[in-house]
């Protein structure tokens, strides 16, 4: 679903661009998307139940009229965007993997392990069936590492 | 394989056994058919749901009972509802009244009221009625834009104001 609305967002950037060159207005600068929280794990088809509510969590450094048009496409497909996206919490190291590459727009995925963790770290109720699975089925040696430094104790999650 | 991984299995076991309950998929299913909900496992579902099988299943995926007090209030007939708890008749009662604070079954206030605005009104934010009168060149302008730019006449709105905000702050 992301690829799909960042190919739709990177269309539109570049046709308001063309109009802006023909008028003389402000452009568009390349701006990048990260996408984090449950669609970040969605997205990237982990072997795991997940349940996801319809917002859509992201730090980006787009203009405003960029952010109204990614507003309006989420919409499209029953979404919306966090607007307190930008006070989530990720480990300073997030690794992100990128998913697009357009014109004006780069996508990218936070990867798993550190997502797993910020929902492990900030959220441990809403979040406890979700891990209980992570560890259930074997963490990566990433995630343990990641848990000891953040100091997530990953016991209490199975008690 | 380590202690920690036996434990969680031992404890998946059990959360699956609860999760293939028919409450639960009758609840994650009514979520998805509504769009309320997304999941890599359940198939939607249309039918009847009643409450009590709802909050049932949020004992087991908490981002149910997050979405419950706004379902109540902004889909009334989602659920099937035979008697209320007194807990959620009071949330209910304190979110009437704008004065919600107590967490509901471990889910605080700010994550169970941060959907009343959101359920029912799909990927909208909720807006404000404001009345202005506008010259004819105004309107021009306006229409102008909205056809170079293919947004509606408050998104070209929004727009300038947001463009204007930035250049002055």
């Amino acid at each position: 679903m992301i690829v799909k609305i960042f190919k739709k967002l990177d269309k539109w950037a570049v046709q308001v661009n063309r109009e802006a060159l023909k008028n003389d207005w402000s452009t568009i600068k390349p701006f990048y998307i990260k996408v984090l929280g449950q669609t970040a794990l969605i997205e990237a088809n982990i072997a795991l139940d997940l349940t996801a509510t319809m917002d859509v969590d992201v730090y980006a450094n787009y203009h405003n009229s960029v952010k109204l048009e990614f507003e309006k496409l989420l919409s499209l497909e029953g979404k919306f965007l966090d607007q307190d996206s930008e006070k989530i919490w990720m480990p300073k190291e997030t690794e992100y993997k990128q998913i697009f590459k357009g014109h004006l727009l780069t996508g990218f995925l936070a990867k798993s392990e550190y997502v797993l963790i910020s929902k492990a770290l900030k959220a441990h109720k809403k979040n406890q069936p979700l891990i209980v699975e992570y560890l259930a089925k074997g963490p990566s040696k990433l995630f343990s590492q990641l848990a000891n430094k953040h100091k997530v104790n990953l016991k209490d999650f199975t008690k | 394989m380590n202690t920690l991984q036996l434990t969680a299995i031992k404890k998946l076991k059990v959360l699956s056994q609860k999760k293939s309950d028919q409450r639960f998929i009758k609840t994650m299913g009514k979520l998805i058919h509504s769009g309320l909900i997304e999941n890599t496992k359940y198939k939607p579902y249309k039918g009847k749901l009643l409450l009590e099988e709802a909050l049932w299943a949020g004992q087991y995926e908490p981002r149910i009972t997050e979405l419950i007090p706004a379902i109540i209030l902004k889909k009334p007939n989602f659920f099937e509802i035979k008697e209320m708890p007194e807990d959620l008749k009071q949330i209910i009662r304190d979110i009437k009244h704008g004065i919600a604070k107590n967490e509901f079954r471990e889910i605080p206030a700010e994550k169970y009221l941060y959907w009343i605005t959101k359920v029912g009104h799909k990927g909208k934010q909720t807006s404000l009625l404001k009345t202005y009168r506008f010259f004819t060149e105004d309107v021009t302008l306006l229409n102008e834009l909205r056809q170079k730019m293919d947004l509606s006449e408050i998104e070209v709105i929004r727009t300038a104001l947001l463009e204007l905000y930035q250049k002055n702050y």
